[in-house]
């Protein structure tokens, strides 16, 4: 899956079917990455979420973290 | 003076390339680890006009090791503002810790006013400057920070960050990717005197990286 698609299902409300659904295009995306390495979503904060979260586990995290879902709906806006 | 938290992934990740390319140039003046705490950071700060610190932070504070905290809002002696240039690499204190910093006579503050976010490779735990994957997201803040030791002003420094993640965003092809450049890019800020400067640093690069990092064991 192309990242546009996963982008395209971060633009609803974060109702728990549209982070469900954000979730499993996520996991899609994320099983087609190169797998030569162990890449880790990283940040320098505290809560609500995870300050490291494998790129494989980040779907699971979109479709259960409200907190995470809006702020992949922010930054995948922009860029 | 520099502070590197080093306890996760995240920490040891930007710690590490601001130890291999940074440190050098700032000779004993830094707190590493498990020294990177807030009683060791009064003690030396008084001594340097300058701080770079690695540390998980929130808008009005950022941690050093642990949960030990190095600067919060209304919680620090003013002399520790005081025509200092402060470039904090940790999320949110652009909010509210920049702002509370200029207040009390910072001379200029750069950070970030939401996460901070890049791509680590986990694998390279041990000697994070190696990792190519955070290398494309780091090496502007890292530029950014040699250019602040070369005496730069606050303005010239935050420039360069800025074009260094215009020039990464232009070489990435990974969305994902681009969409986390273009985001640290959109929400870092420079404040205070956009002529400040600090005293020159030597230009030092160890030929050699530092030895590799021991296991997650420090208190």
């Amino acid at each position: 899956m192309d990242f546009k698609e996963v982008k395209k299902t971060l633009e609803r409300p974060p109702t728990e079917q549209a982070m469900k659904e954000a979730g499993e295009a996520f996991k899609e995306w994320a099983a087609k990455q190169p797998k030569q390495s162990n890449p880790i979503l990283c940040r320098l904060g505290y809560g609500p979420y995870p300050d490291a979260i494998p790129l494989s586990k980040i779907g699971d995290v979109v479709a259960t973290n409200k907190a995470f879902y809006e702020l992949m709906q922010k930054v995948t806006k922009g860029g | 003076m520099i502070v590197l938290a080093d306890q996760d992934v995240p920490t040891r990740s930007a710690s590490g390339f601001v130890l291999r390319h940074v440190s050098p140039r700032a000779g004993l003046m830094q707190l590493y680890g498990s020294a990177a705490r807030n009683h060791a950071f009064d003690a030396m700060l008084r001594f340097t006009d300058y701080l770079i610190a690695v540390g998980h932070g929130t808008p009005d504070m950022i941690a050093g090791q642990k949960e030990s905290v190095i600067l919060k809002v209304n919680d620090y002696p003013e002399w520790e503002a005081k025509g200092r240039f402060f470039k904090l690499i940790a999320c949110q204190t652009a909010k509210e810790l920049g702002p509370d910093l200029i207040a009390k006579g910072a001379a200029a503050f750069q950070g970030y006013t939401e996460d901070f976010l890049w791509i680590a490779d986990e694998e390279q735990w041990d000697d994070p400057w190696t990792d190519q994957l955070a290398m494309k997201f780091l090496t502007p803040v890292i530029d950014a920070c040699n250019l602040m030791l070369d005496g730069e002003t606050a303005e010239g420094v935050y420039n360069r960050e800025v074009a260094g993640y215009d020039a990464a965003m232009r070489n990435e092809t990974d969305e994902f990717n681009l969409s986390l450049m273009s985001w640290n890019r959109r929400h870092f800020v420079s404040l205070g005197n956009p002529q400040a400067r600090i005293k020159r640093r030597p230009n030092i690069h160890l030929p050699f990286p530092p030895p590799k990092f021991l296991p997650f064991f420090m208190p």
